[in-house]
């Protein structure tokens, strides 16, 4: 018995050993080729796969909107949809297993993309960008955080840099206590307390809080770069420094206690879901929250209304910080990325099909052109009638037509707006209550400075190595802190124990990357 | 029958009842609360703490889901895979666990077989080059013969028929009967108990199938409920207050508006198989060997 377990464990460690070698193999081009390769003329029909994450139910592969899609382009287009949730799962076994597809989707430019961008899976890009007008508006900041060693091996999808997750506040519960809008951490902390102490609601019950907090410290009150978890500061060696263990998110931090201490947060917040928090922010329970101007829950919005009709929500304006500036840390500029197979690369008419598909959808129509007239709006979304209707002057449609909409199949691909104010969000939302929010958050960003944070700019293998790990220790320590186990003034043993545990060697990679790469961090 | 207890038996009965029929509401709670909401309207959902009872019923998460056809063909494949995924379990655990029973050449060495992979198992990656190199991905078997013959499954069965008295094999024997027809005739009738048992067992892992779903095929037709249900009932759980815009953003227009849905979906996609267990109910309560063995 004995003997056969020695031979069985032998068999079982070479078979584990020979499955992680082939894992690590630079992945065989894609099951599916092209029917014609040698042909160059665009009659030619191109058989093109691609394999990316979805949030979405999923779409048929014998939707209406496929169909048109691949009699546009004289394409046979095999997408493939993987559920965000396990995309990360997946990829990886795909690539391991040489089953790689024409066009690869990510969500970020993470450490699984700089590794296989090594191990030479991706296509660069250089060479094509100059060709498709949309490709030439993706502003450097951008291309910065896809290139390697100076190539480029990704296509970033848009997502407005400005219009991230602000703080907001209840205008009518400030104008109701006859208060101003917040400007300094102070004047933050005296209405946060007001909020929760002087009936802001004027229900006549105690029943409501200053700030809006859920576990994680999710999302704390950042009132700008400074205060924020960007890499904005400087240690006493003229190196940048995450926020997470800045002195500006000490300050932070201890607005936070204060605020715990005086009851103006929820007492439960460290057990608290976003998404329940969320929920009694628009069912009036909290003064201070997070939303954005761009893709917001109408129906949240709009329930609010109803209960609440003299509601009213203003993102707060960036405080003032010390070295005079004075705005929020901007996105990084995109969501989501999309890269080609270097298999490609002998295949030159495929790569143009494929980036003739993303140009065209990548291609920004004006907001007041987006209606049946424009001929490329009205086929993108199947047609009016068939895959949308137009309400109010807004386009509609439910889930019951995704499948009719070419769009569907390019979900993560948006134009390229010439800039963020381009996006109009206020007049693609219906609700007037959604619309005020949306144009006076839009407005005020507008003309409100941004951060662009370097580090979303450059690869640290240290940082994708330890950040997630590290940041875990600080909040921690942050919790313990705003609940009252641990003192603020403790910040430094805090700050300690992150060198210690490899924020140190992180911090050193990512300056010395950023130093030779000559990326800094700028305000636009 | 009244006098046969005492006093404060009855009374330790009757406390017993109350409690555990408190706990058996406690353990139903979920599940009517699931009923509930997704019953409510999203706007009262949305502002209210607790809902036991909605002020208005609405059915507008149920014509939301039954609108969209990937649900309904989704249960539709779940239950297909459940089925022939069961039954080709049920086959091969059985077959398997009979042979290694029975005093054949080889039978050691089989069973160490099995209880190494009891142990050992082989990564994701390893087990995904498997499925493709044998050509089933993108197919339903992907999601049935891999794990067909499931080790621990397979032992307590082994177990089950080594209790069965071999007076009856030996009988059967002498009546002329081959292996074949002694499982069939005889230790399949008598296992009926346990391959209910471990039918079930499979039938809910097969009913979950999610992830390897998601691994082994390509095409969303294709998906069981589980991973539709996860799409709807997913949450942006980033802590991270940059990328969870993009989320947001990604997500909003994309994705049913809000949890009312999701529980409506939660629901539909537990009924069938809740209804299982009525109709296996039965076989369980049975007495496993009972008469078998007489004169």
């Amino acid at each position: 018995m004995k003997k056969i377990l020695e031979i069985g464990l032998i068999v079982s460690l070479t078979a584990s050993l020979a499955a992680c070698s082939s894992g690590t193999k630079v992945p065989e081009t894609s099951a599916t080729t092209t029917d014609s390769p040698a042909s160059s003329s665009a009659a030619a029909k191109i058989t093109i796969s691609s394999i990316e994450g979805t949030w979405q139910i999923p779409l048929s592969a014998t939707g209406e909107g496929l169909k048109k899609l691949n009699e546009k382009f004289n394409v046979d287009y095999k997408p493939q949809f993987v559920p965000y949730d396990e995309y990360g799962a997946k990829l990886p076994v795909v690539m391991a297993a040489g089953d790689l597809t024409d066009i690869i989707g990510m969500e970020s430019a993470d450490a699984n993309f700089f590794k296989w961008v090594k191990q030479g899976a991706f296509l660069p890009l250089n060479e094509y960008i100059d060709k498709y007008p949309s490709l030439k508006l993706v502003p450097k900041s951008v291309w910065d955080a896809v290139t390697v060693d100076g190539k480029i091996y990704a296509i970033p999808q848009y997502f407005p840099a400005k219009y991230g997750k602000k703080p907001v506040i209840r205008q009518d519960w400030l104008d109701n206590l006859n208060l101003k809008m917040p400007t300094t951490y102070d004047e933050l902390k005296e209405v946060a307390i007001a909020f929760t102490k002087d009936d802001p609601d004027k229900n006549g019950k105690n029943d409501t809080y200053g700030i809006a907090l859920s576990k994680q410290i999710v999302y704390g009150a950042h009132m700008g770069a400074q205060w924020d978890s960007g890499w904005y500061n400087k240690n006493d060696q003229g190196q940048l420094i995450p926020g997470i263990i800045s002195e500006g998110f000490k300050e932070q931090t201890q607005l936070l206690a204060d605020l715990y201490k005086e009851g103006a947060i929820h007492k439960d917040w460290a057990v608290s879901k976003m998404t329940d928090i969320s929920k009694d922010f628009y069912a009036g329970k909290y003064g201070i929250w997070y939303e954005q101007p761009v893709g917001v829950d109408q129906v949240l919005f709009e329930s609010m209304k109803e209960q609440m009709p003299t509601a009213k929500l203003a993102v707060i304006p960036a405080f003032k910080q010390e070295d005079g500036e004075q705005g929020y840390t901007s996105l990084p500029g995109y969501y989501t990325l999309t890269m080609l197979n270097a298999k490609l690369e002998s295949d030159p008419d495929k790569i143009n099909r494929i980036l003739q598909m993303q140009d065209y959808f990548r291609t920004f129509i004006p907001v007041d052109n987006r209606n049946p007239q424009n001929p490329d709006f009205d086929w993108s979304n199947g047609g009016e009638g068939v895959g949308y209707q137009m309400v109010d002057g807004v386009m509609a449609y439910d889930a019951a037509l995704y499948d009719k909409r070419p769009s569907s199949y390019f979900s993560g691909v948006t134009g390229w707006a010439p800039n963020d104010e381009a996006n109009e969000p206020a007049k693609l939302v219906s609700s007037p209550f959604v619309k005020s929010f949306v144009n006076s958050a839009a407005e005020l960003l507008k003309n409100t400075k941004f951060y662009i944070n370097p580090v979303d700019r450059i690869h640290s293998e240290v940082l994708a190595a330890k950040e997630s790990e590290l940041n875990l220790i600080a909040q921690e320590w942050q919790t313990k802190m705003i609940v009252g186990q641990e003192p603020v003034s403790n910040w430094s043993k805090m700050v300690d124990e992150y060198m210690k545990k490899g924020g140190k060697e992180m911090i050193n990679d990512v300056n010395k990357i950023l130093d030779s790469s000559g990326i800094k961090g700028e305000w636009k | 029958m009244y006098n046969q207890k005492s006093m404060s038996g009855r009374l330790a009965d009757i406390m017993n009842i109350i409690l555990l029929g408190l706990l058996a509401l406690l353990m139903l709670f979920p599940f009517y609360y699931m009923f509930t909401i997704s019953f409510t309207s999203y706007e009262e959902y949305k502002l209210s703490e607790l809902i036991f009872w909605p002020d208005r019923w609405v059915t507008d998460a149920y014509t939301y889901i039954l609108k969209s056809k990937a649900f309904i063909h989704s249960i539709g494949v779940t239950i297909y895979v459940t089925a022939v995924g069961s039954l080709v379990n049920i086959i091969l655990t059985a077959t398997m666990a009979y042979a290694i029973t029975r005093n054949i050449w080889g039978q050691k060495v089989y069973l160490f077989l099995v209880l190494f992979t009891f142990i050992f198992s082989a990564g994701m990656i390893p087990t995904y080059l498997i499925v493709k190199a044998t050509g089933l991905i993108n197919s339903y078997w992907a999601l049935i013969i891999p794990g067909a013959i499931n080790s621990f499954n397979l032992i307590v069965i082994r177990q089950f028929f080594l209790s069965i008295p071999s007076e009856l094999n030996e009988a059967a024997l002498i009546d002329g009967a081959n292996d074949l027809q002694i499982f069939t005739r005889i230790v399949a009738p008598l296992s009926k108990p346990a391959f209910a048992a471990f039918g079930l067992f499979y039938a809910v892992g097969h009913w979950n199938t999610y992830f390897d779903a998601i691994l082994y095929l390509n095409d969303p037709s294709k998906w069981t409920v589980q991973v539709i249900l996860r799409q709807i009932v997913i949450l942006n759980d980033t802590t991270n207050s940059l990328a969870s815009a993009a989320r947001d953003a990604a997500r909003s227009g994309h994705l049913p508006p809000g949890e009312t849905i999701g529980m409506a979906a939660i629901l539909l996609a537990t009924l069938p198989i809740l209804i299982l267990y009525p109709f296996l109910q039965k076989h369980f309560a049975k007495g496993v060997m009972l008469g078998s063995v007489k004169g």
